[in-house]
C-alpha cells in the first residue's frame, strides 16, 4: 500500500543544555503511512518533530525530502515543503475564530479576508469529516473541534506530511475513534502522516510502521502488522512493564469531605459546575473521568478555595469549608497537587528548600520569632529529597533546575509531608515517565491506605481504573454517573464522557 | 450652556485631544502586537523637539512634522530591539526611554527655550467660521487633527476587518500560533512598535508645531502617560480611542473654563491626572465584568519553542 | 524546551540566545561593572557629537563627585539610597512603583506641615516626628496603588505615575499657595517668591562640616539596608513578598493574602520614599520650592535595578549615580551645557543594565548559517 520514500531524517542529534535531547536518531517516511512514533514522554518525539517542523534547529544530521537534502530554519520553511503539525497544545487564538485563526495564515486577499477561507473550510469539513463551524469562536469549541481545526490548517498549507503530536491526549475514546478515521481518509488521499504517541493500542489500531524511541535513542522501526503490543511495551521501557501497583490492604472510613450540590463558574462567567455532589471517605480514592474542559479544573478550584463557589456546600470533617481560603483550607488538612505544577506548584527561583516549605512559612518549626529557621528547613528538606527520592545536587539549587517528574516529587514531598485529611491531585502523573508515574501511583495508594482521602482527576482511564476505589464521570459541569473500576467497559465510561448517563448506558447495553 | 461655551469645549476637546489621540493610536497598535511601551513621554518629547527644531530653523512646520514622527520611530527602535531581541523586561525598558527621551528634549530643546515658531499649520476653512455652533468649532481645526480622526477609522478598519489586522491581533494574543503559520512575530512586532513611536513622535511634534508653537521644557507635561492610560479605556479598539482622547480634551479644556472661579490654578491642573485616575477604574472594572482584557501575550517575550 | 531565535538573516552568522541555567555571583557583578563601561562608552559618543571632549567631560565629573564634592555626592546618595531600598523590594515583588517622586514629595511636604505647625516643638519632639510623618504619607500615598491593584486589577504604573503629578501639583500650590514666603525686611512685606520659609532651626538635622550630609540619614540608610536585607533574606514577609514576585499563580496557589502582602509592601516602600522626602528636606533644602520635584524618585529607579537584590549593591549604585548627577551638574555649571544631558545618561545607563541584564540571562552564540 505505502508508496516510495518521501521524508528521510538521517543522524538527527538534538542538545539541550543538560540533556541530549535526539541522539543519532534515522527517521523516514513513505508515501501514503502511517508511521507512529512511539516513546515514553521525554524520550524525544516532540523534539525530532520540533526540528523536521522547523521549530528548533538540529546540532547534527540532516533531513531530505524527495531524497533531496533541505534545510529547515523555521515552519515556514517546513510549510513550504509540504509539512504540517498539528501540536499538542493546540497553537491557535482562543479569542478569535476558527475563520481567522484559519486566515492568518492563508488568506490570500488583504480585505474580506474571511471570504477566502470559509467555503473551503465546509469543503475540507466534508471531504474528511472534519467538520466546524466557521464562525465559532475558539474558545467555545471542544478539544476534538479545535484539533480539527488544526488539521484544517495543515491541509490549507498543502500538507503531503502530517504530524499529529499526541493527538488523542485530550479526546474522549469515541472522539480519538473519530480522528482514525479522519486520518485514514487522508492516507486513502495519498498523504503521508506521522502519529506520535505513547499508547500502544492506538500504534496497534492506525499505525503501517512504528519507530520506537526511548531515552533520546532509536531503538527500532518495525512493521506494525508483525508486532505486538507487548514488543512495542518492551522496545518503548526498557523492561517489562506490569504498570501494577502495590494495593496495601485498608480500612475505608468515616465521611471526610462532603459536597453538596456545588456550582461554579469559569473565567468567561459561565457555569463550569453544575450542581455535583458526592462524598468521599477516609482510606477512599475517589476519582474524576472525563475530558479535560468539562468543569474538572473549577471544581478542583472550587475545592480547594481558588475559586469562588457560587451555590452549594463543602464540607470537611463536619465543618462548613465553602469559600475559604486556600491557606485555611491547608491548615485544615487538604493538600492540593495541582494540573500546572510548574506555572502553580512551585517558585521557579526560589530554592528546592525554600519551596518545601511553602504554605508552611510562618508556622513552627520553620519560623522562630520573627525569622525563617533555615537549619531546620535544611534538614527537613534534605529529609524530604532522600525520601521521596527526589533528584537534586542539593536543596539549595532553585526549583527551576529539576526535571519535571523531581518537580512534582518536590510537590508531592510538600503535600503529603503534613499528613493532610484530603489530597486533591490534578493529573498528578500528566507528562511524567514511567518510573515517576509508578512511583507517584503508589505513593498516592499508599496514602489512601494510611487514612487520608484522595480526590483524584486524571484524564487517563488506565490511572483511574487502577487507583480509585470508585469514579465518577464529569462532562459539562455534571457527573454523569458514579462508579467502581471493573463495573463498566472502557468503551461504556467513554460514552459517559460524550454526555451519556449511567443509567443510558446500563440500559442500553 | 451658552454657544460661546459649547463651541470652546468642542474646539479644545479635539484640539488636545489630538496628541492624545495620535499618541494613543500608535500603543494601540504595538499593544495589540503584544509590545507594551511605556516610553511614550520619551517618545513624544523627543518628536516634539525635533519637529519644533526643524520647523524653527526650516520655516516649514510640515517637514517638522513629518521628522518628529520619524524622530519617535527612530528612538522606539531603541524599546523594540531591547524588548524583542533581547527578550528584557518591556516595563523596565519603557522607563528607560522615557528618561532617555526626556534627557534629550531638554538637551537639544536649550536653544529654543522662549522661542515662538512664524510659520504654523492652521485650518484651511477661514476662522471666521468658528462662530457656527457645534459644526463651527469643528470645521476649523487644522489638517492633523483631520488626519487623527481620519486614521482612527482607518486604523480601526484594518485591525478588525483586513488579514493585516488578524495577523496583527495573532502576534499578540497567541505568538506561537502565528509562528507556526509562518508569520514572522519579530517582524510584526518591530514594525508595530516603530508604528507606535512614529505615532508618538507626530503628536510631541504636534504638540509643539501647532497646538503651541514656541517651545517650553516640559512640553509633554505626563501626556504620554495619559495616552497609556486612554490605550486601556480604550480596550484596545481605536474608534474607542478616538471618543475617549476627545472626551480627554473636553475635560482638560473645562479648567480654563473654571478658572478664575475662586478654585486655585494649580488644583484644576491635577484634574487630568485625577481623571485619568478614574478612568483606568473605569477600564479595569469594564474588563471585569465584561471578561475582556489586554491582549494575552502583551509584555511577553516570544521565544520560540517555548509555549 | 527553550531553544534560540534567530534575527533578521542580514548576517553570515544567526545569533542564538542560550538561557543560562545557573548564574555564579561573580558573574553578577561581572555583569554590571560591565553595564557601567557600556554607558560611559555611549556618553564618549554622545558628548563627541555634542563636541565635548570625552575625557575631560568624565575626569571633571567624576573627581569632582568623588573628590571635592564627594560629601554632596553622599548626601545625595543617601536620600536616593533610602527610596532605592523601597523600590528595590517593590521590584522584587512586581509591584511597579513608579510613583516614588510622589511618595517623596508628600513625605516632604508632610513634614514641612509638622514643622509649620509645631514651630517651638524641642527638637528631639520635632525632628522624629517629622521623619514619622513623612514615612506615614509616604506609607499612605502608596496604599491607593496597591489597593485598586488588588482589588480591581488597576495597572499600577498608571496609577503610580499620576499621583507624582498630582504630588507635584500639591507641591506648586502649597508653594504658591498658603505656605509661600512671607518674609518682612524694614517693614516691608515680600511676597511672590516661589518659595516657603525655612523649616524651624531646631529641626534641621546637623551635617558633616558645612556640608548637607547629615548623620541621622546615614544612620537611617545603614538601618534600612539592613533592615531590607533582614526582611526580604531572613522572614517570612519576605518570602511571601517574594513568591510573589516570581509566581504570584503560586502565592495565590499557597493562599498568601495578596491585599495585605501588597499594602505592607507600599507601606514599607511609599514609607521610605515619603522618610527620604522628610530626610531631604531637614537635611538639605530646609524650605520646598517647585524645583524640590527633581525627579529623584526615577533616578532611584535606576538604582534599584543597578543594584540588584543586595544592599551593598544598592548603597554602591547609589553613590556611583549620585556621583553622575553631583558631577554632571558641576560639569554643567561650567560648561554651559544643559541639564538634561544627567537625564541622558541615566537613560542609557539603565538600558546598558537592561543590556546586563539580557547577558545575565542568556548565553549569545554565534553560528554560521
Amino acid at each position: 500500500m505505502a508508496g516510495k520514500v518521501i521524508l528521510e531524517m538521517r543522524g538527527i542529534v538534538k542538545r539541550f543544555p543538560g540533556v541530549v535531547a535526539n541522539d543519532h536518531i534515522d527517521f523516514d517516511l513513505r508515501e501514503g503511512e502511517i508511521h507512529a512514533l512511539l516513546g515514553e514522554n521525554g524520550a524525544g518525539k516532540t523534539t525530532l518533530m520540533n526540528i523536521l517542523y522547523g521549530i528548533h534547529q538540529p546540532d547534527e544530521g540532516e533531513i531530505l525530502i524527495d531524497g533531496r537534502p533541505v534545510k529547515l530554519r523555521s515552519p515556514r520553511d517546513a510549510i513550504a515543503l509540504g509539512i504540517g503539525m498539528v501540536h499538542q497544545h493546540f497553537k491557535l487564538v482562543e479569542k478569535h475564530t476558527v475563520a481567522e485563526n484559519v486566515a492568518l495564515g492563508y488568506a490570500r486577499r488583504v480585505f474580506k479576508p474571511l471570504e477566502d477561507v470559509k467555503g473551503k473550510i465546509l469543503e475540507y469539513g466534508e471531504r474528511y469529516g472534519l467538520r466546524v463551524d466557521p464562525d465559532a469562536y475558539v474558545w467555545q469549541l471542544s478539544a476534538g473541534e479545535k484539533q480539527r481545526v488544526e488539521i484544517i490548517k495543515a491541509l490549507f498549507a498543502g500538507a503531503r506530511i502530517l504530524i499529529l503530536d499526541e493527538p488523542t491526549s485530550v479526546l474522549t475514546p469515541q472522539e480519538s475513534e473519530e480522528l482514525f478515521h479522519i486520518v485514514k481518509k487522508m492516507r486513502e488521499d495519498g498523504k503521508s502522516i506521522i502519529f506520535i504517541t505513547h499508547k500502544l493500542r492506538e500504534v496497534m489500531e492506525v499505525g503501517d510502521r512504528a519507530t520506537v524511541l526511548r531515552k533520546g535513542k532509536k531503538v527500532a522501526t518495525l512493521e506494525v502488522s508483525k508486532t505486538n503490543p507487548r514488543e512495542l511495551a518492551r522496545l518503548m521501557v526498557g523492561r517489562e512493564v506490569l504498570f501494577e501497583i502495590e494495593r496495601p490492604e485498608k480500612e475505608i472510613g468515616e465521611v471526610v469531605l462532603r459536597v453538596e450540590d456545588l456550582w461554579v463558574l469559569n473565567d468567561k462567567g459561565l457555569p463550569a459546575v453544575r450542581g455535583v455532589s458526592f462524598e468521599i471517605r477516609k482510606g477512599e480514592i475517589f476519582g474524576i473521568a472525563g475530558v479535560a474542559g468539562n468543569g474538572q479544573r473549577e471544581l478542583v478550584e472550587a475545592l480547594t478555595g481558588l475559586r469562588r463557589v457560587e451555590k452549594g456546600r463543602i464540607i470537611l470533617m463536619g465543618r462548613d469549608v465553602t469559600n475559604a481560603d486556600p491557606g485555611t483550607l491547608f491548615a485544615l488538612g487538604v493538600s492540593h497537587i495541582p494540573e500546572e505544577r510548574i506555572k502553580m506548584g512551585i517558585v521557579p527561583n526560589l530554592t528546592v528548600m525554600e519551596n518545601m516549605i511553602l504554605k508552611m512559612e510562618w508556622r513552627q518549626p520553620f519560623r522562630k520569632g520573627l525569622f525563617l529557621d533555615f537549619d531546620t528547613i535544611q534538614s527537613y528538606s534534605e529529609e524530604r529529597v532522600r525520601e521521596f527520592d527526589i533528584y537534586t545536587p542539593s536543596v539549595r539549587v532553585p526549583a527551576r533546575t529539576l526535571s519535571g517528574g523531581n518537580i512534582q516529587k518536590l510537590i508531592l514531598a510538600r503535600e503529603i509531608s503534613v499528613s493532610p485529611k484530603v489530597i486533591i491531585a490534578a493529573h498528578p502523573t500528566y507528562g511524567l515517565d514511567v518510573a515517576a508515574t509508578e512511583y507517584i501511583r503508589n505513593r498516592l495508594a499508599k496514602e489512601a491506605a494510611g487514612g487520608a482521602a484522595i480526590f483524584l482527576i486524571s484524564e487517563e482511564l488506565d490511572e483511574i481504573f487502577q487507583l480509585s476505589d470508585r469514579f465518577a464521570v464529569m462532562f459539562n459541569g455534571e457527573f454523569m454517573g458514579v462508579v467502581r473500576p471493573g463495573e463498566l467497559t472502557r468503551e461504556e465510561v467513554g460514552l459517559m464522557m460524550m454526555g451519556k448517563r449511567l443509567e443510558e448506558v446500563r440500559g442500553g447495553a | 450652556m451658552n454657544v460661546q461655551i459649547l463651541n470652546f469645549i468642542i474646539y479644545q476637546a479635539m484640539k488636545s485631544g489630538t496628541p492624545l489621540l495620535l499618541a494613543t493610536l500608535g500603543e494601540i497598535y504595538a499593544e495589540r502586537a503584544g509590545i507594551l511601551n511605556l516610553g511614550i513621554e520619551g517618545m513624544m518629547a523627543f518628536g516634539a523637539v525635533v519637529g519644533f527644531g526643524v520647523a524653527y530653523t526650516t520655516g516649514n512646520p510640515w517637514l517638522g512634522l513629518l521628522l518628529g514622527a520619524l524622530a519617535g520611530a527612530l528612538i522606539s527602535l531603541i524599546h523594540a530591539f531591547f524588548s524583542i531581541s533581547l527578550r528584557v523586561n518591556q516595563v523596565v525598558s519603557g522607563l528607560a526611554l522615557v528618561i532617555l527621551g526626556l534627557g534629550i528634549h531638554s538637551v537639544m530643546g536649550k536653544p529654543y527655550v522662549g522661542q515662538k515658531l512664524s510659520n504654523t499649520i492652521t485650518g484651511i476653512i477661514s476662522p471666521s467660521l468658528a462662530q457656527i455652533p457645534v459644526v463651527g468649532s469643528i470645521i476649523v481645526q487644522d489638517p492633523i487633527a483631520f488626519l487623527g480622526l481620519a486614521l482612527s477609522v482607518v486604523l480601526w478598519y484594518v485591525l478588525f476587518k483586513t488579514k493585516y489586522g488578524i495577523i496583527l491581533r495573532s502576534v499578540g494574543e497567541n505568538p506561537a500560533a502565528a509562528d507556526a503559520l509562518g508569520i514572522n512575530v519579530y517582524k510584526v512586532r518591530y514594525l508595530a512598535t516603530i508604528f507606535g513611536g512614529l505615532m508618538a513622535g507626530l503628536a510631541g511634534a504636534y504638540l509643539s508645531i501647532i497646538f503651541r508653537p514656541s517651545w517650553t521644557e516640559g512640553i509633554t507635561a505626563g501626556m504620554g502617560w495619559i495616552a497609556i492610560a486612554l490605550t486601556i479605556f480604550s480596550l484596545w479598539n481605536p474608534i474607542h480611542a478616538l471618543w475617549a482622547s476627545y472626551f480627554f480634551g473636553a475635560i482638560s479644556a473645562s479648567q480654563y473654563l473654571l478658572q478664575g472661579k475662586g478654585i486655585p490654578v494649580d488644583i484644576l491642573g491635577m484634574m487630568p491626572y485625577i481623571f485619568t485616575l478614574v478612568i483606568v477604574v473605569i477600564a479595569s472594572l469594564a474588563q471585569l465584568k465584561k471578561r475582556i482584557g489586554a491582549p494575552e501575550a502583551l509584555a511577553v517575550p516570544y521565544v520560540r519553542g517555548q509555549s | 524546551m527553550p531553544d534560540g531565535t534567530r534575527f533578521a538573516r542580514i548576517l553570515p552568522y544567526r545569533v542564538r540566545l542560550e538561557p543560562r541555567v545557573e548564574v555564579p555571583r561573580t558573574f553578577e557583578i561581572q555583569v554590571r561593572i560591565l553595564a557601567i563601561l557600556l554607558s560611559l562608552a555611549i556618553m564618549t559618543i554622545v558628548f563627541l557629537s555634542l563636541h565635548i571632549n570625552p575625557i575631560s567631560a568624565f575626569k571633571a565629573m567624576f573627581l569632582y563627585a568623588f573628590g571635592k564634592g564627594i560629601l554632596s555626592t553622599l548626601s545625595r546618595a543617601m536620600t536616593l539610597v533610602l527610596i532605592a531600598i523601597g523600590l528595590s523590594m517593590a521590584f522584587r515583588s512586581l509591584f511597579w512603583n513608579i510613583g516614588a517622586e510622589g511618595q517623596y514629595l508628600v513625605g516632604a511636604i508632610t513634614a514641612f506641615g509638622i514643622g509649620r505647625l509645631f514651630p517651638n516643638l524641642s527638637g528631639y519632639a520635632l525632628i522624629p516626628l517629622m521623619l514619622l510623618g513623612g514615612f506615614a504619607a509616604g506609607a499612605l500615598y502608596g496604599q491607593l496603588p496597591a489597593i485598586l491593584k488588588v482589588k480591581l486589577k488597576v495597572n499600577e504604573v498608571i496609577t503610580t505615575l499620576m499621583l507624582n503629578y498630582i504630588a507635584i501639583r500639591l507641591l506648586y500650590y502649597l508653594v504658591y499657595g498658603p505656605w509661600n514666603v512671607k518674609e518682612v525686611v524694614g517693614g516691608v512685606e515680600y511676597t511672590g517668591y516661589a518659595v516657603t520659609n525655612n523649616i524651624p532651626y531646631q529641626a534641621q538635622l546637623s551635617t558633616v562640616g558645612n556640608s548637607t550630609l547629615s548623620y541621622a540619614m546615614m544612620g537611617l540608610v545603614a538601618v534600612f539596608l539592613i533592615a531590607e536585607y533582614l526582611i526580604m533574606e531572613r522572614t517570612p514577609l519576605g518570602y511571601d513578598f517574594k513568591v510573589i514576585g516570581d509566581n504570584p499563580e503560586a502565592a495565590r496557589y499557597a493562599g498568601m493574602r495578596f491585599l495585605r502582602l501588597t499594602m505592607i509592601l507600599m507601606l514599607l516602600s511609599g514609607g521610605l520614599a515619603g522618610l527620604a522626602g522628610a530626610g531631604e528636606l531637614m537635611a538639605n533644602q530646609h524650605r520646598l520650592r517647585p524645583g524640590f520635584a527633581s525627579g529623584f524618585g526615577f533616578t532611584a529607579i535606576i538604582i534599584a535595578w543597578l543594584g540588584g537584590t543586595n544592599p551593598i549593591g544598592i548603597l554602591l549604585a547609589g553613590i556611583f549615580i549620585a556621583g553622575i548627577i553631583i558631577g554632571g551638574y558641576n560639569f554643567q555649571i561650567s560648561t554651559g551645557l544643559p541639564v538634561g544631558f544627567v537625564g541622558i545618561f541615566q537613560g542609557v545607563l539603565l538600558f546598558s543594565v537592561l543590556f546586563g541584564e539580557f547577558l545575565r540571562r542568556y548565553k549569545v552564540k554565534f553560528e554560521r548559517w
